[in-house]
């Protein structure tokens, strides 16, 4: 039996940056403070609370555990599909009793994952929420986390962000190169820059480009950054014109990327409950990034 | 095969260990602690460290000249009372992580030390 949350107390007709509405991680704190255990579905990502604790937390945007451990080569797609998860067995301990995986790697793993995901979904307007009283997470259950712990790393991930260059709107811009970055040899760029570079062709988003490398969302936003702080990605001006319009360009994502139609059916919650949200974008351009993401899906 | 709270347990059992952590450098977040932290606050050290962790490897000076590809192994700071030594973390997975581990200089060697804590490190990224 599911509950339903009401999304915000302020009637939200005219969203401005002056009333922004609640975030996902407002009502994930709100739920918290109650030690409510289940799982809060918003448009923007999956979080799993237990007793009040984070136990984990999914955006569309972001790679998922298993996803971070076959890019990272410590697991192929043929084991994860061996060992995927029962109810009576969730994938953690599958993961563990194979001896396929330490619990260090998995633990780290699962911290990575989980913070990648809250740096994505926790800052957006939460949207309508749902909150399924009871649920536990696939996955199992490992190393709970606490909301507000959570949420002050993902504000100080954020101004890391902006004190190597600041600019948040090339969080949702397309990569563009600057004229001179494929002549350029430096040897002072990391690995996850060099990939960047590679793939950047002035229509991916940093997002769309994390996808792409099966990275996380958070090293490929940081990489932008030092890109264009170092002067070898361009930084556009912002479309939104300073200060008119805070709410776009301070979110990493929009949120229409991780509207439910992009949460895998094992995400969604309770069968037979509609969907919230817009199905369709307002936004060109999320409209665009959507559409970009699927032709890339269809192509992996 | 251990787990962070293990790694931690034996991380303290180094000779002079007074406290450790495992911290994320890109939130400051403390994914687990063993021992006194700083002034007793492992949150508040893990903060100080992690500015310094970032000081390493947001610059490529402290990578090796040939590849960036290569960057720091682990950081050293000595005041006349403590060693503090961090060890980052390379999981494979971008986890951007290191182990800040302080030690009392009366009795610690900071060599072997050094050499625990990179062998602890090691063995937390295991298979």
């Amino acid at each position: 039996m599911s509950l339903q949350v009401r999304p915000a107390l302020v009637p939200r007709r005219r969203p401005s940056a002056l009333a922004p509405g609640r975030t996902l991680g407002d009502v994930v704190e709100a739920l918290a403070a109650e030690h409510r255990t289940g799982a809060v579905q918003s448009t923007t990502g999956v979080v799993h609370l237990a007793e009040g604790e984070v136990l984990q937390v999914q955006s569309a945007a972001a790679p998922d555990l298993p996803t971070l451990l076959v890019r990272s080569g410590r697991l192929t797609e043929q084991d994860l599909l061996e060992l995927s998860g029962t109810p009576r067995e969730p994938l953690f301990e599958a993961l563990l009793s194979s001896g396929r995986i330490g619990r260090g790697v998995l633990e780290l793993c699962h911290l990575s994952a989980m913070s990648d995901a809250a740096f994505l979904a926790l800052p957006q307007d939460s949207g309508p929420v749902r909150f399924q009283q009871g649920a536990h997470p696939q996955l199992g259950a490992i190393r709970p986390i606490d909301v507000r712990t959570l949420r002050a790393a993902v504000a100080q991930r954020r101004a890391l962000l902006d004190r190597i260059w600041p600019c948040p709107w090339l969080d949702t811009a397309p990569v563009r190169l600057s004229a001179n970055t494929e002549a350029r040899t430096d040897t002072g760029w990391s690995r996850g820059q060099r990939a960047v570079v590679r793939v950047a062709d002035g229509r991916r988003t940093p997002l769309v480009i994390a996808r792409l490398l099966g990275r996380p969302a958070f090293a490929t936003l940081l990489d932008v950054r030092r890109l264009a702080a170092a002067g070898l990605v361009e930084t556009p001006p912002d479309r939104a014109g300073p200060a008119v319009v805070a709410a776009p360009v301070r979110s990493p994502v929009p949120a229409a990327l991780a509207a439910p139609t992009a949460l895998s059916a094992e995400l969604s919650l309770g069968a037979g409950e509609s969907a919230h949200g817009p199905a369709v974008p307002a936004d060109p351009e999320v409209a665009l990034l959507i559409r970009l993401r699927a032709a890339l899906e269809a192509r992996l | 095969m251990a787990g962070i709270d293990e790694c931690l347990v034996e991380a303290m059992a180094i000779p002079g260990a007074l406290g450790i952590s495992l911290v994320d450098w890109t939130s400051g977040l403390t994914l687990g602690a063993a021992g006194e932290g700083p002034s007793g606050d492992h949150d508040a050290g893990a903060a100080d460290a992690t500015e310094l962790a970032r000081a390493v490897v947001q610059n490529p000076s402290f990578a090796d000249p040939d590849s960036a590809a290569t960057l720091a192994e682990d950081v050293i700071v000595s005041s006349p009372g403590r060693y503090h030594l961090l060890r980052f973390v390379e999981a494979g997975f971008e986890s951007g992580t290191f182990l800040y581990l302080r030690l009392d200089r009366a009795t610690a060697n900071l060599a072997m030390a050094r050499l625990l804590l990179r062998s602890i490190a090691e063995r937390l990224v295991l298979i």
